[in-house]
């Protein structure tokens, strides 16, 4: 990057959700916690981990970037996809479904490559994890509703259904099978990249650390990180605050979560 | 002054009033019990079973570091809004009580923004500064400071000061230029012979005259700050950057509508419910005392 | 009127000269608003923004009205319309009516209701969102204009004044028309209605910039964009993501829902102004 900016480039690193980004699948993908208790799989008191020395150092360096102007903060969300389409940023870190946009609006060739990781870290790279929205099934109807939910279900796990939602939009198709009969059709030959978020995710068998996040209030404590990271943009707080501060007021939030679930 | 009652009927004044009884139990008074009641519970996120808490939440919310900043942005802000808005209202009703010619003109043309709603106020005035294509913030660029509301916190506090004051001065100016017309010329005349120079009268003559009128403004332009600014606040920082423009009115939207603590949102109702009443009190006690019952 | 105050010469135009600058600073915004509606995206995006009106007008306030950025603004106008004359008309009846009960009948309980009406004074819409949220959604009234109206007309600042007003108005004219055989009704329509006309119509200004200006209320019960009022269907437009904000239509749009609020404040000022400084009174 210093390359880049070297070179005139004014922005050389945008990213999109921050936080899933890098400390959800920093975390994963280097193989350390995010939460105790497997990220929140085995019980609800867990407690969130994301200050370790691994999430620290990634975050230290990349507050670094954003003072030296290497890395440009646009959001919490997805705005700087608009920054990248338009040309203006050199390197991108999106989820994978930001394909579909970036396809139709770049008007500049660009490649895809897997996520960038920190090789002195011992068991690097692990897995990355699924990220997006899901279906929730209710609990309190009929039989016969449920009978009609598992048909759609099933419906939609279908290779077809899959392989079509999936290059359309860039999420990943939710089973192997789905994505076997994608590669067959060759697809991935003819749009070279939109297979590495599948192969990241899948070409090691998950640990306790990378298989995903179940967290209650998540959301919220989405935004505490995303406040805590600002923070650390900003310049208003180190590194090692905000993510101790981002824990603990997280934590917070997962013990009234388990309070109203016991 | 008790009226004297003409009309027996029966019937009829429960029918007049039923209406507004209606609405008013529907869609106030459940709703008001609702969220006291609510405030003792912390709800599932889906809604399906909930834990009795008792005071609970309360006491989650007052050791919370970011609820009792709340409080105190809260404080600031509405201090700055007022202060901001009733200064520089009545600089302009002393400035237009002075003219004669043209007084018409000027009140249509400052009367505007009464119209305009909080959010669009809010709109307008992040438009002016927003960091990427706004004029002011381009303007200031090129004088060496980089306007940034989104990162820096005081900037932002600044910016929703500014466009809910903005919004503001023209109630203020109405009030304010009645207040000074209805003073008796009289008194400034009398004053103008004795010597007393127009800073002189002022201080001792006009202002302590205004000043029903300035603490009834007083009053009502910390309510306005605390409930009606929602709008500047949800169009320009959404109580960022690091919470630091979020007033407690904020606070129970955001915790509510977009954290889904209901528990913590509905005590934080029961805070406010109780800040609007020591405030109605105020209102009523000090300055409806000439209202006769 | 003049007095004997030195009213000329300098000081005479340094008192313009502040008033002038108390415009600029009021106008400044709505004014670069206009602007910024009637240049193209590409001005906007490339700051600075020129500071004199460009030439698309029309073909912005179309985008705006006929596409707008989820939902047609001229849509968005007429929610926008419907609720604030719901709000005002519906405000307006029930209050006066409420009021006439109060001051004019004597019933059981009668000061019961009085202090039960004056209890809602005291908490604006914001204080109890989540629960009356629940109690629109119970009644299938999310989406819908009846959700958008009626909890809004559940506060009883509109009875109280005619309560101040009816107190007001001489016992005579209401003897006189009982000994005419007059019963409540035809008094009510007859003698109480007219001479309240002017403060129904301040009130009725007031009412329709309140109800217009709704934000935070039409945010929580409007999910679908065709339901979404003006005001609160700006903040909407505004790009969430990685959308490019279309700038010349949200600004359109800001204008396009100052416009109502702004024509009816002042073309009926004069009424307006004795109307919101009699109320406080």
């Amino acid at each position: 990057m210093t390359a880049l900016q070297l070179g005139g480039e004014e922005c050389p690193l945008v990213t999109a959700w921050q936080s899933w980004v890098h400390l959800e699948n920093l975390s994963a993908y280097h193989n350390v916690p995010f939460a105790t208790k497997e990220n929140g799989f085995a019980a609800l008191d867990t407690e969130l981990a994301f200050n370790g020395p691994v999430q620290v150092a990634h975050i230290e360096a990349m507050g670094e970037w954003a003072r030296d102007g290497k890395f440009i903060y646009t959001g919490r969300r997805n705005e700087g996809g608009a920054n990248f389409r338009g040309g203006d940023c050199a390197l991108f870190t999106e989820s994978s479904a930001g394909y579909a946009g970036v396809k139709k609006e770049a008007a500049f060739k660009f490649d895809i490559r897997p996520l960038p990781y920190w090789a002195s870290v011992h068991g690097a790279p692990q897995n990355t994890i699924i990220g997006g929205a899901s279906l929730w099934v209710m609990e309190g109807h009929d039989a016969a509703e449920y009978a009609g939910v598992a048909e759609f279900l099933n419906f939609l796990s279908t290779s077809d259904i899959q392989a079509a939602w999936h290059q359309n939009t860039g999420y990943l198709p939710i089973t192997l099978s789905a994505y076997d009969q994608i590669k067959a059709s060759g697809f991935y030959d003819e749009n070279p990249g939109t297979d590495i978020a599948i192969i990241q995710m899948t070409s090691k068998a998950p640990t306790a650390n990378s298989k995903g996040l179940r967290l209650g209030s998540f959301d919220q404590i989405r935004g505490i990180i995303d406040e805590e990271l600002e923070a650390v943009w900003a310049g208003d707080k180190t590194t090692q605050a905000a993510l101790d501060s981002a824990a603990e007021r997280g934590n917070e939030l997962l013990r009234r979560f388990e309070q109203a679930n016991q | 002054m008790e009226k004297r009652v003409i009309f027996n009927n029966r019937v009829l004044p429960y029918a007049l009033v039923a209406p507004q009884l209606l609405v008013t139990a529907i869609f106030f008074f459940w709703p008001a019990g609702q969220a006291i009641y609510q405030s003792a519970f912390i709800p599932d996120p889906f809604g399906l079973k909930t834990q009795f808490v008792g005071l609970g939440n309360f006491e989650f919310l007052f050791s919370n570091k970011y609820y009792l900043a709340a409080f105190q942005t809260t404080a600031v802000f509405s201090g700055l809004v007022a202060g901001l808005s009733m200064g520089v209202a009545l600089w302009l009703a002393v400035m237009a009580d002075r003219v004669i010619k043209g007084a018409g003109t000027y009140r249509t043309l400052l009367i505007w923004p009464y119209a305009v709603a909080p959010a669009v106020a809010g709109v307008l005035w992040l438009f002016m500064f927003n960091p990427n294509v706004g004029v002011v913030a381009w303007y200031l660029g090129q004088y060496g400071y980089h306007w940034n509301h989104v990162l820096n916190g005081a900037e932002a506090m600044g910016l929703v000061v500014a466009a809910s004051a903005w919004k503001q001065i023209s109630y203020n100016f109405l009030f304010f230029l009645a207040g000074l017309q209805a003073i008796p010329r009289s008194v400034i005349d009398a004053a103008a012979i004795d010597g007393a120079r127009f800073w002189k009268r002022f201080w001792t003559i006009v202002f302590p005259l205004l000043s029903p009128t300035t603490f009834f403004l007083l009053v009502v332009n910390v309510v306005y700050a605390f409930f009606e600014t929602f709008g500047v606040i949800h169009t320009i920082t959404s109580g960022g950057p690091q919470q630091s423009t979020t007033i407690l009115v904020y606070k129970v939207f955001a915790d509510g509508f977009i954290g889904q603590d209901l528990g913590s949102s509905a005590a934080q109702s029961v805070v406010l419910l109780l800040v609007v009443t020591v405030l109605t009190v105020i209102q009523f006690r000090f300055i409806e005392r000439r209202v006769h019952y | 009127m003049s007095g004997m105050v030195e009213k000329r010469g300098v000081g005479l135009w340094l008192t313009h000269l502040g008033l002038v600058i108390g415009i600029v600073i009021i106008c400044f915004p709505i004014y670069l608003a206009f602007v910024a509606s009637t240049v193209t995206q590409v001005e906007i995006v490339r700051p600075p923004m020129p500071l004199v009106p460009g030439g698309h007008f029309f073909e912005n306030y179309s985008a705006a009205l006929l596409s707008g950025v989820n939902a047609p603004v001229w849509r968005m106008l007429m929610n926008s319309m419907i609720m604030a004359l719901g709000i005002t008309i519906g405000k307006i009846s029930i209050s006066i009516i409420s009021a006439y009960a109060i001051v004019y009948f004597r019933f059981p309980l009668r000061s019961v209701f009085f202090w039960l009406i004056f209890v809602t004074l005291m908490l604006p819409v914001e204080v109890r969102i989540v629960p009356t949220y629940e109690v629109v959604a119970n009644f299938g009234m999310l989406n819908s204009y009846s959700g958008l109206i009626l909890p809004l007309i559940a506060s009883a600042t509109a009875t109280f004044l005619f309560r101040q007003l009816f107190l007001t108005i001489p016992d005579e004219l209401a003897e006189a028309a009982r000994i005419d055989g007059a019963g409540p009704v035809r008094f009510f329509f007859d003698i109480l209605l007219p001479m309240s006309r002017t403060n129904i119509a301040a009130l009725f200004v007031i009412l329709f910039i309140y109800g217009w200006n709704q934000y935070l209320w039409p945010l929580l019960i409007t999910t679908e964009p065709e339901m979404n009022t003006v005001v609160m269907g700006i903040k909407q437009m505004f790009p969430s993501g990685d959308d490019l904000a279309d700038w010349p239509v949200i600004m359109a749009t800001s204008i396009l829902a100052m416009m109502p609020p702004v024509l009816v404040v002042v073309c009926m000022q004069k009424l307006f102004v004795k109307g919101l400084i009699e109320q406080e009174k």
